[in-house]
């Protein structure tokens, strides 16, 4: 494929998602993120390990912003710490979700036949599945790794993603051009990569994005549940320990509120610029 | 099966509502409990101490413990008397009575004990001693036993006396469920729902009427953890709260009046395993116990113990509890010096790499995996502590927070069909025993099949001291022997023990009569009187305080027992605040308006929207 | 002859049928990979001797060859017998069908209540779509969306400790003795307020997500521009005509994401300490307790593919278009 057009189609598509005021909100609010997460040592003064049996259950001070958790750890540099994992967390996971989505989805769309009903029928029973309920057993299973945690969120989110793109490639592949590609003899990878990925990308993408802000709900949900490596510093962490400590019980909200309020907005993020990019693909949700 | 499930779906809503015809002017005495939840009602198969505890009073034992566990009190056996030193009679009382009526007898002894000494029951090992049970006549029954003392502190205290013509006609008494459970004892079960609550209520029939509760009703009721169940003692849900309130809650707890903590003995504590076993998987350099010595010198318990359990942990030097009576007082534990761990270690030929992590003179590194179970928060944080100690010493230990499960897999791994230690350093809790010394057995030599031993300390010595305790003539020599395996394993060094932690429970006070004394605690522990000893306190200025919950020793409103079900919401609203004089009847009613609107909104959609187009 | 419905019914019978089969085998294999041996992590004592082990997995049929394991399994499964619990001792249904209920208890009120609120701001922001309306109905939508249950029942935990004084911690005040219908009404209540209002915020976004969304969908079509054209009063015209439209893709969608509503719930029981299936699971893990942990996802699932069941018949009823 030509640079050239997809600069210039990148280019374009910029300039309509400009217009978005959501969509722009949403991802400014996760570029903030993203330098938060970067920046992280620079930004605290306590390492987020450091424990402290004098200092425990401390209330916000100047010191320590966001107050201490009960071995006299900073809660400002874990919530900021938290951050890394959760970026990571959330784009690997959807990362795979997206890649086994597409994959099956584009074969399933461009085969059909029976290939297309048992991909499909597999994709039905992944999107019945109560994810978090299977999340956390497989997560018991597996043991509690990140490695671990980004494969299941992934393996088990792809559904979605798959059914859309079925249905974009069936569209898809009644279009001309891939006639002609196949009247001039193009192998079928080629056509699934060269000329059906190309314009199926677009919903790939909203689709990601909305599958990172599940990735990172899902990851808290598991850590929270105590299904997950308590040695990561991240929110859902935080949360838990809030949680089994009697932080929350004992009203301590500076512990609890904190990290809760990072991963609504990091969510909301997404969620806010995978609808904006839906919108732009279907002119339907179009508000103008 | 879907009539099976439909069944049991309308039983568990009748259930629902038949709670509503309750009489009025009872005292309910409610725990919650925040541990791992009842589990059977079966004496010898269950294994939650919530479950022993329960029941402690719903069966009956020939006899009891005191609170300082040295003196007996009489329970079904009125007196006992030591024809020589291995034989003991014991008199039964003659008006003791099942809860179905049937009269319990020296042949119901007999049965239990042998129920006791089957391979599936938990109480087997401690009745290694025992060698038989006579029935000497109806009320009179005789023990042949290799201890007397022993016999007393893990048999005769410890074997609930269950009835015989019930349990001969069980096809398995290792799986039977026991429900509801006859027993002899000053309390019965009269309500269990699986995970959800039991309640228990004082046995009419009960032979020694000192002992039947002063409360009418006793409701333990099970939460998922303990935040739920203090935030439930906090609502006025429950009366009390076992098996502790998490740290965070204490210091509100002690300074409400409502409320009032108590600081019990002791029952868990936490250790650090090494991986000594001769044939184990793990880095051989920790069967050095020259190693394993600097590193217990790299180790603050006090400062541990301050870290993770603050006042209410207390560093201990053996695995038997201070509360023990065969606790070994003149240990304490290494004391902190990384200096002098860095020459133990220099000493013992193990040089400093240039990576700053010492070698053994074969090359090997004293690179360590510690692992730790992911639930217990607090000892995570103790293993990331000790991590950053052992740095300075030169050895590299990683910690690695998994669940219970992958960790018991980590651990006892197998090899060939044996079962070996696959790790190199562990950290766990046990909770130990209170009275006995039967918890010594966790460093036998043949406990690794078991899964049992994580150190895999093997000493034949060890053994045969373990066996002579179960022949000790008398209690002196028994402690003797007890102190003699707790210096030995503070020699070697299978476990650094860290510390013991009592843990704090609280309870409402408008109920009192409660002690202190028992290991575990009043709620959950041992105490078998709490249930006994519970009542209303006499100054009841603090009923008042207790607003949100249902007013218990309410007297009955007739009048409005006999509400028909079936009227409409504005006559709902109008009884509902004559029943509620405590004040919160103006939510109620929002509350009631509100579902009832809602329900009626929701049915005329659905119907208007599903209609047939 | 069979009619066209009838025969509808079947096919999708038979492929929940399928799905059925599926979940069963997969949970099988699922719930054997488990790393430890469950006996001896739950008895973890140190007076175990190996005699009570093997006694114990000879109880639970735990020390038969796995394809033994399976076929015995599938012969409970389809008699109903999901097999003793480990740690109860007592057979699983008996204690999950109590919580079951408990669990029903909690979640048809709320969702009901998330779709009866969806179905009205959902409508509304379709109706003034592309206005600033929209635009912020569509915006907190999202925002109530991106909230994790067990933060917003931490929320009102605090809130509750501070201001509303209401339990928060399981269902009933139990061993209370109710003087009449009212008191035990109002306990009741107090304990499920928070847990329903956590459940319906939770819910509630998505669905006024999904039904403007669908709302949309029909009020661009031509026979309702027509209507508008000929003055049909807007009330009227949104009731009658779109919004039984939309309630049709709107019932399948919703019947898709019950997956997730359990979800919310496993969360939200965890944070009040609701008697449900959700903390059952989460007991369960904890106690390695494989057939509750079976027994429960079986159920849960099951209810879900019964409940897409249920969403086609009355989609297939309601729209003869889709039974071909």
């Amino acid at each position: 494929m030509n640079v050239k057009p997809m600069l210039q189609s990148l280019s374009e598509f910029w300039r309509v998602y400009r217009e978005n005021k959501l969509g722009m909100a949403g991802l400014i609010i996760i570029v903030v993120y993203v330098i938060i997460a970067i920046l992280a040592p620079y930004i605290t003064f306590h390492n987020p390990s450091e424990t402290n049996p004098s200092k425990v259950f401390l209330p916000p001070n100047k010191d320590y912003w966001f107050g201490t958790n009960e071995v006299g750890q900073d809660l400002y540099a874990l919530n900021i710490y938290g951050t890394r994992i959760s970026l990571i967390v959330g784009f690997l996971a959807a990362l795979v979700a997206t890649f086994i989505g597409t994959t099956i989805g584009l074969v399933s769309g461009y085969y059909g036949g029976l290939l297309d009903e048992i991909l499909m029928r597999t994709t039905d029973f992944f999107l019945v599945i109560p994810p978090l309920v299977l999340m956390i057993v497989v997560g018991a299973i597996l043991g509690p790794s990140m490695t671990n945690a980004i494969l299941i969120i992934g393996m088990l989110s792809w559904s979605p993603t798959a059914r859309v793109v079925r249905s974009m490639t069936l569209s898809v592949k009644e279009r001309p051009f891939i006639e002609s590609a196949k009247a001039i003899g193009a192998s079928d990878f080629t056509i699934i990569f060269k000329h059906i990925l190309p314009n199926v990308m677009p919903a790939i993408w909203a689709n990601m994005t909305l599958a990172v802000s599940t990735a990172i709900f899902s990851y808290a949900a598991m850590i929270f549940l105590g299904v997950g490596d308590v040695n990561d510093v991240s929110w859902g962490m935080i949360l838990h320990y809030a949680f089994t400590s009697g932080a929350l019980s004992a009203g301590m909200w500076w512990y609890f509120v904190p990290p809760g309020l990072f991963i609504v907005l990091l969510t909301f993020a997404f969620v806010l610029v995978g609808y904006s990019l839906e919108e732009l693909f279907n002119p339907k949700l179009r508000r103008f | 099966m879907f009539l099976i499930i439909g069944l049991m779906v309308l039983s568990t809503i009748s259930s629902y509502l038949l709670k509503v015809e309750g009489q009025g002017n009872q005292v309910v005495f409610r725990v919650g409990w925040g541990g791992t939840s009842f589990d059977t009602f079966n004496p010898f198969t269950t294994i939650a101490q919530i479950s022993l505890w329960s029941t402690s009073d719903v069966y009956d034992y020939l006899v009891r413990f005191d609170k300082t566990y040295t003196n007996f009190i009489p329970d079904l056996a009125v007196s006992w008397e030591e024809v020589n030193t291995t034989y003991i009679v014991f008199h039964l009382v003659k008006n003791a009575t099942f809860t179905d009526g049937v009269k319990v007898t020296a042949e119901d002894v007999k049965y239990s004990f042998n129920l006791a000494l089957q391979d599936w029951s938990r109480l087997a090992p401690n009745l290694k001693g025992l060698e038989s049970c006579d029935v000497i006549d109806n009320y009179t029954v005789g023990f042949k036993v290799k201890s007397i003392p022993m016999f007393m502190i893990m048999g005769a205290t410890a074997v609930p006396i269950v009835p015989k013509h019930i349990w001969e006609k069980v096809e398995n008494p290792a799986t039977y469920a026991d429900n509801p459970p006859i027993g002899s004892g000053p309390l019965m079960v009269t309500e269990y729902k699986e995970g959800q609550y039991i309640v228990l209520e004082r046995n009419p029939n009960f032979f020694r009427k000192s002992w039947l509760p002063h409360v009418d009703k006793i409701v333990i009721s099970f939460y998922s953890d303990t935040s739920s169940a203090a935030n439930a003692l906090k609502a006025g849900d429950v009366d009390a709260v076992g098996p502790y309130i998490p740290r965070a809650m204490i210091e509100g707890f002690q300074s409400d009046p409502r409320f009032k903590v108590v600081v019990p003995p002791a029952v868990f504590y936490y250790y650090l395993s090494f991986n000594v076993y001769p044939e184990g998987l793990g880095n051989p350099t920790l069967r050095d116990v020259r190693v394993r010595q600097a590193l217990a010198h790299a180790v603050n318990v006090t400062y541990l113990a301050e870290m993770s359990w603050d006042g209410f942990a207390k560093p201990i030097a053996t695995p038997v509890a201070t509360s023990n009576p065969f606790h070994n007082p003149y240990l304490k534990p290494y004391t902190f010096n990384l200096t002098l761990a860095n020459e133990l270690l220099d000493k013992a030929g193990y040089k400093m790499g240039s990576d700053g992590v010492r070698r053994a003179p074969d090359g090997t590194p004293l690179r360590y995996t510690m692992l730790v179970p992911s639930n217990l928060p607090e000892l995570v944080r103790v293993a990331q502590q000790i991590a950053t100690w052992w740095k300075q010493v030169g050895v590299d230990a990683k910690v690695e927070a998994m669940d219970t499960g992958s960790m018991t897999a980590k651990i006892w791994v197998k090899v060939d069909n044996t079962t070996t230690l696959g790790h190199d350093i562990d950290l766990w809790d046990w909770f130990m025993t209170p009275s006995d010394p039967t918890f010594l057995s966790i460093f036998l030599s043949n406990q690794v099949p078991t899964e049992t031993s994580d150190s895999g300390y093997v000493n034949e010595t060890y053994d045969k001291l373990y066996e002579d305790l179960f022949n000790a003539p008398d209690m002196e020599t028994a402690r003797k022997i007890a102190w003699e395996m707790q210096e030995m394993v503070y020699r070697d060094l299978p476990y650094i023990n860290l510390f013991e932690v009592s843990t704090p429970q609280a309870y409402n006070v408008r109920f009192t009569g409660f002690s202190t004394d028992w290991p575990g605690g009043p709620f959950g522990g041992y105490d078998w009187t709490v249930f006994l000893e519970a009542r209303l306190a006499e100054a009841t200025t603090t009923t008042s305080a207790i607003t949100t919950a249902v007013s218990y020793t309410t007297s009955p409103t007739s009048t409005q027992t006999t509400t028909p079900p079936a009227v409409t919401s504005v006559t709902s609203t109008a009884l509902s605040t004559t029943a509620t004089p405590s004040g919160m009847g103006a939510s109620t009613i929002t509350m009631v308006v509100a579902i009832v609107v809602l329900v009626v909104i929701i049915a005329g959609i659905s119907w208007y929207l599903l209609r047939r187009r | 002859m069979v009619s066209k419905y009838a025969i509808f019914v079947i096919r999708r019978l038979i492929g929940s049928l399928i799905a059925v089969f599926a979940i069963a085998t997969f949970n099988f294999f699922l719930f054997r990979v488990l790393p430890g041996n469950p006996i001896e992590l739950l008895f973890r004592s140190p007076t175990l001797t190996p005699q009570q082990i093997r006694a114990l997995e000879e109880q639970f049929g735990l020390n038969k060859p796995m394809l033994q394991q399976f076929v015995i399994y599938l012969y409970n499964f389809f008699t109903g017998n999901y097999g003793i619990s480990f740690y109860y001792r007592v057979p699983v249904i008996n204690v999950l069908i109590p919580r079951l209920v408990n669990s029903l208890i909690l979640l048809l009120p709320a969702s009901l209540a998330a779709i009866a609120f969806g179905i009205f701001t959902g409508m509304y922001a379709a109706w003034k779509r592309g206005t600033k309306v929209d635009v912020s109905i569509l915006t907190a939508a999202m925002g109530l969306y991106s909230l994790p249950s067990f933060w917003v029942g931490g929320l009102l935990i605090l809130c509750s400790l501070f201001y509303l004084k209401l339990p928060v911690s399981g269902m009933f005040t139990y061993g209370s003795v109710y003087p009449d219908v009212w008191t035990y009404l109002e306990d009741f209540l107090k304990h499920f307020i928070l847990p329903f209002i956590t459940l319906t915020l939770i819910t509630y976004g998505e669905f006024t997500i999904i039904i403007r969304n669908c709302m949309v969908d029909v009020l661009t079509e031509d026979y309702i521009k027509l209507a508008i054209a000929q003055g049909t009063p807007t009330l009227r015209l949104l009731s009658r005509n779109a919004l039984k439209n939309a309630m049709l893709p709107t019932i399948s969608i919703i019947a898709i994401n019950l997956g997730l509503i359990v979800a919310g719930a496993v969360l939200t029981e965890t944070v009040f300490a609701w008697p449900g299936v959700g903390r059952l699971i989460y007991e369960a893990i904890i106690h390695r307790d494989y057939p509750i942990l079976q027994g429960a996802f079986i159920i849960i699932t099951i209810s879900v593919v019964a409940a897409n069941f249920i969403a086609d018949m009355l989609y297939g009823y309601l729209d003869p278009r889709v039974r071909h």
